[in-house]
């Protein structure tokens, strides 16, 4: 059985005034029938790129996505289109996401008339279940976004997401905009549907403890690379990444004082520095990692590092 | 620990005008800062917690009604200062810091122009010895190479360095109050942790006392002494920060605890299911007759559908506002 998602060596990069901006440089993972890989990472890491590029807004320079083992660069249209559906995407933010002056009704019917999927009836027949399915009354389909609250509007961007029954949904901070107690009912939801709807989830966040929450494995982003791959409760148990310590460490603050370091700003995405990314930032670099650029390897038994001395430090 | 209270708030009333008359967005909220303690407010949207500080710093709109018992800030009667006594005030001796340091400093002077201007405003000292004071401010909120950064504009500083001048920012006067809106929301979470360490470790040295706005429970507990928890305009409970987490008592504070997913995935790797609050928060010109978190409360009775209840001890100084805790 093929994975639903596969991306391959993807990379995004940018030509700016000032030089290349590589937002992407070289991510490969592959997402599992009902698995739920989360990213996490500071502003600027390319989780949001990678989301884009997973979803197709964003065109990668190199590199292939695969869905249900067709690649979609090399496709043709046709098949674009039919695979397109097997992939959805749900965005931070439901008041900016939601066409102010359609109703919730037309709003979910739209990928049906956008596929040229069923009649009239049928779709009223579908969007009805839609509703339904994420929770809201019926009555919600007459009215427009504006009369529903932050947590109902995600409700029915998941219910938009929904509707051509995709395999793989790429929720882009999804609760990120959320009071808590509104984003533990659409966790929940997220949750049931995975089972009830049969759906995968690359879930990115900023916020570490949704993220450990939600995922069954956990990619851990820096300056546009992965330099952690791991199930969510060993990369908590013991990161073997120094950046994956240093913000593990920053939630559970009993851990950080070993992992001081000066300089702890991001450096430039247009000169990252030579060696590993991550050296002017790391409490543990040795000369090796000013020079040499660490690839992201297989430590253990599902568990990847871009790190020289992953395992022996820490 | 009995401290000399520094702010003292007593029934704290805030209302905007709305379509139906008038929306009580804060109500009857009493509030107690000591010097040099630092306070956390936490609560979700719309529960007035932002009002509460814009009403401390007189920031609020002319068209908005604020009335209180007290809003007492060491000698001074906050509510009948003349604008030009409040002006003393704000940045002087209440220092404020807001979610955005994007947009909190101008783009058209640099971090030193500021600085400079906030110190010279409350203080006759020359722009020399300003400066000066500038750079050791600077240095003191752990801003690399202080001599070169003064002359930097804020865009070409990083998110967590923009925190960092604001909060030199509210310092330089050396107040004795420093109101923190989410100071750390919009921040990475490395940068986050640095930012509260920060906080922590200023505190220290300058005396000064905080009080934390956030929506985020575990980070106000993380450096506030005491918490208090606002639901919809109200405090519906107040405790010291790991009495609060240990034996919460107040239903809202237990659903949100239940909601929060830090720590719902034990060792085993099983998920735990958040427990979810039905419904949402009331807007503040259509509140629920009786207690506000009775239409989204488990424990509901009819009794708390008719009548709003007091706070009531809660144990080891704390206090919550629900009719459960009246008999024990």
């Amino acid at each position: 059985m093929t994975a639903p998602l596969v991306v391959h060596n993807v990379k995004v990069h940018f030509a700016t005034p000032r030089g290349t901006v590589r937002a992407l440089d070289g991510v490969s993972f592959s997402l599992d029938r009902g698995e739920i890989v989360g990213v996490v990472g500071e502003s600027g890491c390319g989780k949001s790129t990678l989301a884009k590029t997973i979803v197709g807004l964003q065109r990668p320079s190199s590199g292939s996505v695969e869905i249900d083992g067709n690649d979609l660069l090399a496709a043709s249209r046709r098949v674009v289109l039919q695979k397109r559906r097997q992939i959805q995407m749900v965005f931070q933010d439901p008041f900016g996401s939601l066409n102010p002056r359609l109703s919730i009704g037309r709003i979910l019917s739209e990928p049906f008339i956008v596929h040229g999927l069923g009649t009239c009836l049928e779709r009223q027949q579908w969007v009805s279940e839609l509703i339904e399915q994420v929770g809201l009354a019926s009555d919600s389909l007459t009215r427009r976004p504006h009369e529903f609250s932050g947590g109902q509007r995600q409700r029915i961007c998941i219910a938009r997401a929904l509707a051509l029954k995709p395999s793989v949904i790429v929720c882009d901070e999804a609760v990120s905009a959320l009071d808590v107690s509104v984003q533990a009912q659409i966790l929940n939801l997220l949750l049931d549907l995975r089972k009830s709807a049969d759906l995968s989830y690359v879930f990115i966040s900023h916020d570490l403890s949704v993220i450990h929450y939600m995922s069954d494995r956990v990619m851990v982003m820096y300056l546009g690379e992965v330099v952690e791959l791991a199930p969510a409760d060993a990369l908590w148990m013991s990161p073997y990444h120094p950046y994956a310590m240093r913000l593990l460490s920053a939630v559970d603050r009993r851990k950080t004082a070993a992992l001081k370091s000066n300089n702890d700003e991001v450096p430039s995405q247009i000169n990252p520095p030579a060696g590993c990314p991550f050296h002017p930032r790391c409490p543990f670099a040795k000369n090796r990692c000013h020079t040499e650029k660490p690839m992201l390897r297989q430590i253990s038994d599902r568990r990847w590092a871009a790190c020289h001395y992953a395992g022996d430090i820490g | 620990m009995q401290i000399a209270p520094l702010l003292s708030i007593a029934k704290l009333r805030i209302g905007f005008a709305a379509e139906s008359g008038r929306a009580d967005v804060v109500r009857d909220l009493d509030l107690v800062v000591g010097q040099g303690e630092t306070v956390g407010i936490v609560g979700e949207s719309g529960s007035g917690k932002s009002v509460t500080a814009l009403a401390v710093m007189r920031l609020l709109p002319p068209t908005t009604y604020v009335e209180a018992a007290t809003l007492q800030f060491g000698p001074h009667d906050l509510l009948n200062l003349s604008h030009r006594e409040m002006e003393r005030i704000r940045g002087k001796e209440i220092g404020m810091i807001f979610q955005e340091p994007m947009t909190s400093l101008n783009p058209v002077l640099t971090v030193g122009e500021h600085l400079v201007e906030t110190i010279r405003r409350h203080r006759p000292v020359t722009r020399r010895a300003a400066r000066i004071e500038a750079v050791e401010l600077l240095r003191a909120v752990r801003i690399p190479d202080p001599d070169r950064r003064i002359d930097e504009y804020p865009h070409r500083l990083s998110g967590g360095q923009r925190q960092r001048v604001m909060i030199a920012l509210a310092l330089s006067c050396r107040p004795k109050l420093l109101i923190a809106d989410e100071p750390t929301t919009a921040l990475d979470v490395t940068v986050q942790a640095q930012i509260l360490e920060l906080l922590q470790n200023l505190q220290y040295e300058f005396g000064v006392a905080i009080l934390l706005i956030s929506h985020d429970l575990h980070m106000v507990a993380s450096i506030a002494h005491r918490v208090v928890v606002m639901y919809a305009g109200e405090k519906v409970e107040e405790a010291a920060a790991d009495t609060l987490f240990r034996t919460p008592a107040h239903p809202y504070t237990q659903g949100l605890l239940g909601a929060t997913p830090r720590g719902m995935r034990g060792d085993d790797g099983v998920c735990r299911r958040l427990k979810e609050i039905p419904g949402r928060v009331p807007n503040g010109w259509d509140l629920p007759a009786g207690c506000v978190f009775s239409p989204r409360c488990p424990h509901v009775v009819e009794r708390c559908r008719l009548a709003r209840p007091p706070l009531y001890a809660a144990g080891d100084a704390a206090m919550a506002a629900c009719f459960r805790l009246e008999t024990s």
